[in-house]
């Protein structure tokens, strides 16, 4: 099966200060517009959106790192990955979780009862295709692999959601 | 607002950067008459303009004659080239839009410019009075009123400020008299705490029977007016385009409700389209409806202040919602306290202090606080973005149960994902 990573940088607004509105003087309309050239249906292909705020100087200097309390080193995320990645070769199929078969779906990302309760409240609030009913699944199994665990717990779940491509719209009432 | 113009774009924007002391004598340039593209629509049953009840007032004027009177101010209206001053300098010359008609083209010159002289020979000449009256008639068949300055519904708050319309037009109906009114109004570009703070203070205020008056724009000014609908209050929209243009038009929901439930008014004809000029003329007429002007958010020299400055030569009371010094979005507002507005920390103090509660007709039970579940993270959010990191931070709690408590507020609507990664807080405070 022919696969594909795709990684696409954007900016938020034309002229990329949005949501600083000391910088920014986009008009609301330039920002959606902006936004809109990524079109709902390629939106709808992408598993993982994240904003990446701009760094402090603090931050940048040697030796510090992105604050918080988890400071993650390259060299752990990588063996996390690894482990994962083993995780999922073993679970039968050999193949890595954004290949699974609906069927496989069923079979190795089932929900529990707390999950489904989320999952159906997502599902109706942002209005999920079925696309996308399907990767934040496999999403979700890869975060609980990370996290070594079998099965999906909630939490797992409420973060493959929470990639989901967000912004306007989509929570949105 | 999808639907703008670039051309709008770029002469609204120009228009924030005029000084707010603005005068509006300099802004009467822009109201040169647009071409009055006068639809009609069909009737519909029960759409009928009712018959006002004739006030004592005026004791000359019975029905017929204000009927044919109000034909002659709408032909005034639609007038291309002709001004609100110019109309008004008519009507008080000749004591009436019928005798400012029969003027000899002569007098119209005394006091006319040349070439709006010539524009009301071209009118009369176009339409005979005959033709006149069958065409205010045709123009009664459609869903727009118009109300003139000598209807009984024209409302009397708007014969108070200097410089009020020559005449309404109108969709819906106009804002009662009896009931007190809160113009509230703020940035187009707001912030989620703008956006929560204009609609809470636009319910409370629909709950306790004061309408809401503002200018149907995109932020501040709709969500207020939606909020105030759903509460069940009334809202009323003064445009600065005709009542038939929906603008902008991601606001069409708004528009189709405030029909109903409040009204829609103009000064210029159906037809005329939004233009970057005619925007700080129709704020005068958002505070001259008011009795208490609040202002939720608005840059330094910014729209909302030249609104907030005529609402201050109208001399009504002006009230800011305070914000913090280094929001852009709150230094306005913050200007406005230094120069002696109200501060907004309650509805209720403020109705208090502007008398507006002995007049109001009821009140409603308290908000209903959060329902209890995933308080853990719902405590550490704000109404300006957080990012699920931040919250991991300040709760100390473990991030995927953040994010998961996260999900689950968004969910029930206490929180809201506003880009990647950024949750605001959403839906009601418990009450300080």
């Amino acid at each position: 099966m022919n696969c594909i990573n795709f990684v696409v940088p954007m900016n938020p607004c034309p002229c990329g200060y949005y949501p600083d509105m000391e910088r920014c003087r986009c008009t609301q309309s330039a920002i959606r517009k902006y936004q809109n050239r990524l079109s709902g249906p390629v939106l709808d292909r992408i598993d993982i959106c994240a904003e990446v705020p701009p760094l402090t100087m603090e931050e940048l200097e040697p030796g510090n790192g992105r604050k918080g309390p988890e400071r993650k080193t390259s060299a752990y995320i990588r063996s996390n990955v690894l482990q994962a990645r083993k995780m999922q070769e073993e679970r039968g199929s050999g193949k890595f979780n954004a290949a699974l078969t609906p069927e496989e779906v069923g079979q190795f990302c089932a929900l529990d009862r707390q999950g489904k309760e989320l999952m159906e409240k997502a599902f109706g609030k942002m209005k999920l295709s079925a696309r996308a009913y399907y990767r934040i699944l496999k999403v979700a199994r890869t975060i609980a692999d990370l996290d070594g665990s079998e099965k999906i717990e909630r939490r797992h779940l409420a973060e493959a959601i929470s990639c989901r491509a967000a912004g306007e719209g989509y929570w949105e009432r | 607002m999808k639907e703008k113009e670039p051309g709008i774009k770029k002469m609204e924007q120009g228009m924030e950067e005029k000084e707010s002391g603005i005068k509006i004598k300099k802004m009467e340039q822009g109201m040169e008459e647009k071409e009055p593209g006068i639809k009609i629509k069909r009737m519909e049953p029960g759409m009928k303009e009712k018959e006002p009840e004739i006030k004592e007032k005026e004791p000359g004027v019975g029905w017929a004659e204000l009927q044919e009177q109000q034909a002659y101010a709408y032909w005034l209206e639609c007038v291309r080239g002709l001004g609100r001053k110019s109309r008004w300098e008519l009507v008080k010359r000749a004591g009436s839009p019928k005798a400012a008609y029969g003027m000899d083209t002569e007098e119209w010159r005394m006091f006319l410019p040349e070439k709006k002289a010539e524009a009301l020979e071209k009118e009369r000449e176009k339409y005979s009075e005959d033709r006149l009256l069958e065409r205010y008639q045709e123009f009664q068949k459609g869903e727009i009123r118009y109300v003139s300055s000598i209807h009984p519904d024209y409302p009397e708050r708007l014969k108070k400020i200097p410089d009020p319309p020559f005449g309404i037009f109108l969709l819906g109906e106009m804002p009662r008299k009896e009931m007190p009114s809160v113009a509230v109004i703020g940035a187009r570009e707001c912030s989620e705490y703008g956006k929560y703070v204009a609609e809470r203070a636009a319910r409370e205020l629909a709950e306790r029977g004061i309408s809401v008056i503002s200018g149907m724009a995109r932020g501040i000014d709709g969500i207020s007016q939606w909020a105030a609908i759903c509460a069940g209050g009334k809202s009323y929209a003064v445009l600065g385009s005709g009542v038939d243009v929906c603008y902008p038009a991601e606001n069409r929901r708004l528009y189709e409700e405030l029909k109903i439930r409040g009204g829609i008014l103009s000064e210029y004809p159906p037809g005329t389209q939004p233009q970057a000029g005619l925007f700080p003329q129709r704020n005068r007429i958002i505070s001259g409806l008011a009795d208490v002007v609040l202002i939720v958010e608005a840059r330094e020299r910014s729209g909302t202040l030249i609104t907030a400055d005529m609402a201050l030569e109208q001399g009504k009371e002006v009230y800011a919602v305070p914000g913090r010094l280094t929001d852009p979005l709150s230094r306005g507002c913050n200007r406005l306290v230094k120069q002696g507005a109200g501060v907004m920390v309650s509805i209720e103090e403020m109705m208090g202090e502007t008398g507006l509660a002995g007049r109001t007709v009821h009140e409603r039970g308290k908000e209903k606080g959060t329902t209890g579940i995933c308080k853990n993270v719902y405590q550490y959010l704000d109404f300006y973005p957080k990012s699920a990191e931040q919250l991991q931070l300040e709760s100390g709690m473990e991030y995927r149960d953040v994010v998961c408590e996260l999900m689950e507020l968004c969910a029930e609507n206490q929180a809201k994902q506003v880009s990647a990664g950024q949750y605001v807080k959403q839906g009601e405070l418990s009450s300080p």
